[in-house]
């Protein structure tokens, strides 16, 4: 307190203080006297013996820690006042450093709200996503969805389990029928425990319990907020009201939160959605779960208090080694469960190309601040004199540092809070271009971890380029300085080389953004360029989900899509027109063994092959080559007949022409397929896995439940939007024709995420490239700057223009050359982590590494151009002048 | 090195100052005249180095101060040893002692 109060009287205090050293200095003269000196001689010696009374009372005051306080205040207005002065430095500073901060906050905020954040269930970190093994089938499926007998099992057997719940996420298009266009909505079947597992309630009526598992009471469903919105108009009179699915009615009794997203994960290599329109209750009673070697579902388990993972892991073993005990003979097969953190299955694809990102732009950042520091230190160069002055008066070192690094911290205040300011916009820009199979996109904004870590990468910024000019000033001997006239006639040799190490730094940075730029791109390029096996040109498709009472005989089915094809191929502007199951990029539905007859290995170790039933055109539409014998025609009915693609007749029957060869697909039950005709291979569920075995087989053979129409137009495929529409609703006018989309945004889907990548990282490395730039160029037009005199001397001694230009460019060149080195380096050194995002090219490739030099030294030749052009139109007569 | 030494010196001023206090309350010019005496002007610090001292130490709690009628009569200020200032001044003591002991002994050994 006492001390608060002298804060404020300070005049007081200092009263005092010279009270008391008033006192000493009288007594000694009074002492003196008394010793016999007279009145002058004994001042004197007192003021002698006491030494500097002002140096003492400096010393008293730096005791009190008011005294810390003011001085700071005074550094402060120091600092604003110098970077007044400089207002053009300030601003461009301010910017760049918010550039910087905002993107790397706006990127942050897509850590953390994707893989970071905790998921927004209640206690998320107990819940677990649960997957199959079976080692027998492990080389086509590392982890399988879950099988619905075992999961029963599992319930009633795992004690470290507070509960488990079952997806079905399989069938899942449901058709709303109502005023206007029929619709096509997503859907999923969950056991009646799923709400409650996940800690989520209904904003309005309530979500499943355990009533809605019984039989016969289970016509009921749960419905999204968009849903609710869109349909209903938000109308809370919704509960209670029917609403027909798939010709069946149901009773709403609950709507779901608007933030609600379910958990969505990779299954099979297919994304999950996370945006489910309805919620139908499953239940799970009375289903006979015919075959033990399905595994159609998702689970989410959480644990119980307590409880740890692999306790329940190993629990859920032993049920699933009991299970595996009953099956017998051919169908045997061993069964492990996989447990998985939900939050890190959600987001495990997505984790290394988001840290590559954020890396990317934590990299641009330091060049900036190593610019900034490079400013920072000519700045401080050309105040040597004025620190030194500041020395010389008394003021310490420290002193003198800390106003600089306050100098700094102001820089980077501002510029911090600049870039909160802006990484709102930036990530609602990121947000708006991200590919929207990004899990959990809706969960990214700026929060306050976001604001922390902005303000964070502010203060070590600030810090990080305030260290070079402030150790600069450390070493500032105040005579020299003041010796050195004005200008200091050269720079010092610790400066010099200090900012080419900077330069260095940044040239490695941008050169190693580059590389990975660089790779990316090419992989890119490269997955545009693959073989697909299919057309993407032309092409409109569209999404059939014939179901409910009316379609559910397969012969029904199979006169809709005849007629639909037929219909359509007639229409103005249409070529052909094919249908499928799944078509390729949209992922992968049913997978079977191939039984060659004789083949006597059990039936999962037999080669497995997509299946994918087809109307005789599908080919043609597309545009698969056919390689040997013939397609599929309408006149093959009722024969079993089926195509199969190069790579399958390779694998299967190796050396031998496949045309005429029978096989069954999967136990011995199925009847004989014959092969009557071999095509290409396609890329079927992704561009960049090679394709695998497939089978093609007749549409009546099997009838899909949902299949997908592919059109060929004759121009602009587009245009022949109406056409499908119509050819569909000519046959049945309360089926709803959903994601109509041509091949080519398809494809473009299937690469938006690399797309992002992409683009971001190309940003990031281009504004690196352009800062090193800067840099090489403002440090060298700042030494020529300083030599100018120097340089005046040697033209005046018969220097050749072409003499200073190499020498300035040597000056600029070496440190570059020294970056490069480095940064490819650094690639080098984080290939091993990059090859999983690459596509069909080395880490290593020289070619993408030697572009990258060519283009960084293009770019520092000149940047090195201008401030050598520069030194060779000195006079000679001005420079020397200036002495 | 002259800051090691002016460290090293202050460390040790502030032992003597609070040894000269732990005799009673004092002012400044006492102070610097007791320590003068017994030193035998061996510390050739200015008389003003002292206050420094002397507020550091009333910052941290080991001194406290008074305004008081000197012995001529004018008003001075007195410091005296704070309880905390005593336990402080004793561990000094002891660190002192221990390492002058080893100092003393690791001489005596080498030669």
């Amino acid at each position: 307190m006492r001390s608060l109060y002298r804060l404020f009287h300070k005049s007081k205090s200092e009263d005092h203080l010279n009270k008391e050293l008033r006192f000493h200095i009288e007594q000694q003269i009074a002492t003196n006297i008394a010793a016999g000196m007279s009145l002058e001689e004994a001042r004197r010696r007192a003021q002698l013996e006491f030494g500097g009374l002002d140096r003492v009372k400096e010393e008293v005051r730096d005791t009190r820690w008011e005294t810390h306080l003011e001085n700071f205040y005074h550094d402060f207005r120091f600092a604003l006042r110098a970077l007044a002065k400089d207002r053009q430095f300030t601003l461009l500073a301010i910017l760049a450093l918010a550039l910087g901060i905002g993107a790397q906050a706006a990127v942050f905020s897509l850590v953390n709200g994707i893989l970071l954040r905790p998921l927004a269930y209640r206690d998320p970190g107990k819940l677990y996503a649960v997957q199959e093994v079976v080692p027998q089938l492990s080389q086509f499926y590392p982890v399988l969805p879950v099988n619905g007998g075992h999961y029963v099992e599992w319930t009633q057997l795992c004690t470290s389990c507070e509960s488990i719940a079952l997806i079905d996420t399989d069938d899942s298009s449901l058709n709303l029928a109502g005023s206007g266009e029929p619709e096509q909505l997503y859907g999923q079947k969950v056991t009646s425990n799923y709400f409650s597992l996940l800690g989520i309630a209904a904003q309005i009526g309530r979500a499943f319990g355990p009533p809605d598992a019984e039989a016969g009471h289970d016509k009921v469903v749960v419905i999204s907020d968009s849903l609710w919105q869109r349909k209903f108009g938000g109308d809370p009179n919704v509960i209670g009201k029917s609403i027909t699915l798939n010709d069946t009615p149901f009773t709403v009794i609950g709507v779901l939160p608007a933030w609600f997203r379910a958990p969505a994960w990779q299954l099979l290599g297919l994304p999950m959605k996370d945006r489910v329109d309805i919620f139908q209750p499953w239940p799970l009673k009375g289903i006979d779960w015919e075959e033990a070697g399905d595994f159609n579902f998702s689970a989410v388990l959480r644990l119980k208090p307590g409880a740890t993972p692999a306790k329940a892991t190993a629990e859920l073993n032993v049920i699933e080694a009991q299970i595996s005990a009953t099956l017998k003979g051919e169908n045997h097969i061993d069964l492990f469960v996989r447990l998985s953190p939900l939050q890190e299955k959600i987001t495990s694809q997505e984790r290394s190309g988001l840290w590559l990102l954020l890396g990317a732009v934590g990299a641009v950042l330091l060049i900036v601040c190593v610019n900034l520091g490079n400013l920072m230190l000519a700045r401080a160069l050309g105040r040597t004199r004025e620190t030194a002055v500041r020395i010389a008066l008394g003021a310490s070192r420290s002193r003198v540092v800390r106003a600089l690094l306050l100098e700094c911290l102001v820089l980077a205040f501002a510029g911090g809070l600049l870039g909160i300011a802006l990484a709102e916009t930036l990530v609602r820009l990121l947000v708006s271009i991200a590919p929207v199979n990004l899990p959990r996109l809706s969960e990214v904004h700026v929060d306050w971890r976001v604001l922390l870590f902005a303000l964070t990468a502010a203060i070590i910024s600030g810090l990080f380029f305030g260290v070079f000019p402030a150790w600069r000033l450390t070493r500032v001997d105040p005579q020299d300085a003041m010796r050195s006239g004005s200008r200091g006639s050269t720079d010092s040799g610790g400066a010099m080389r200090m900012r080419e190490i900077l330069v260095s730094v940044e040239v490695g940075l941008s050169c190693m953004l580059l590389i990975v730029a660089g790779l990316l791109l090419a992989s890119f390029v490269r997955l545009m360029r693959v073989d697909r096996g299919f057309e993407v040109q032309n092409i409109l498709t569209a999404q059939l989900s014939p179901s409910g009472p009316r379609y559910d005989d397969d012969v029904k089915r199979q006169i809709l899509y005849h007629d639909i094809v037929a219909k359509l191929a007639t229409e103005p502007g249409v070529v052909s027109a094919g249908l499928i199951s799944v078509l390729p990029l949209n992922g992968q539905l049913w997978a079977d063994a191939i039984s060659v007859p004789g083949d006597t290995r059990p039936v999962l170790e037999r080669p497995i092959a997509a299946y994918r039933p087809v109307t005789p055109d599908y080919f043609r539409t597309m545009g698969i080559r056919l390689i040997a014998g013939r397609t599929i025609a309408e006149t093959d009915q009722p024969r079993k007949v089926a195509v199969i693609s190069q790579h399958t007749a390779e694998a299967v029957w190796p050396h031998q022409d496949p045309i005429g060869k029978q096989f069954r697909r999967g136990d011995p039950h199925e009847p004989l397929l014959e092969i009557i005709g071999v095509v290409a291979d396609v890329r079927a569920t992704t561009l960049q896995d090679a394709p695998g075995l497939m089978v093609y087989v007749p549409y009546w053979d099997r009838v899909p439940w949902s299949a997908q129409i592919a059109a060929r137009a004759a121009g602009d495929p587009v245009a022949i939007a109406g056409a499908i529409r119509d050819a569909v609703w000519s046959v049945d006018s309360q089926l709803p024709v959903s994601n109509i989309e041509t091949m080519q945004q398809i494809q473009s889907k299937s690469l938006s995420e690399r797309r992002f990548q992409i683009a971001l990282l190309a940003l990031f490395a281009g504004s690196a490239l352009l800062l090193a730039a800067l840099g090489i160029y403002g440090v060298l037009a700042f030494s020529v700057a300083r030599r100018t005199n120097e340089i005046g001397i040697r033209m005046a001694l018969g220097a050749q223009q072409s003499n200073i230009v190499s020498m300035v460019m040597r000056r600029g060149l070496v440190p570059v050359a020294f970056g490069l080195a480095a940064g490819v380096a650094g690639a080098l050194a984080l290939g091993k982590l990059l090859s999983g995002l690459l596509f069909a090219i080395s880490p290593y490739d020289w070619r993408t590494i030697l572009a990258v030099i060519i283009v960084t030294m293009l770019c520092a030749l000149a940047a090195c151009w201008l401030p050598a052009r520069r030194a060779t139109q000195v006079d000679p007569l001005v420079a020397l002048r200036y002495e | 090195m002259p800051q090691d030494k002016s460290d090293f010196l202050k460390g040790t001023l502030d032992m003597l100052v609070l040894k000269v206090v732990a005799l009673g309350p004092s002012h400044g010019y006492a102070i610097a005249q007791r320590l003068q005496q017994i030193s035998k002007d061996f510390f050739e610090v200015h008389q003003g180095s002292l206050y420094p001292a002397l507020h550091r130490l009333e910052e941290r709690g080991w001194l406290q101060a008074e305004w008081k009628e000197s012995e001529t009569g004018r008003e001075a200020k007195f410091y005296s040893l704070t309880k905390k200032g005593r336990k402080q001044f004793e561990a000094e003591v002891q660190n002192w002692e221990r390492m002058a002991g080893a100092v003393a002994l690791i001489l005596r050994a080498v030669e």
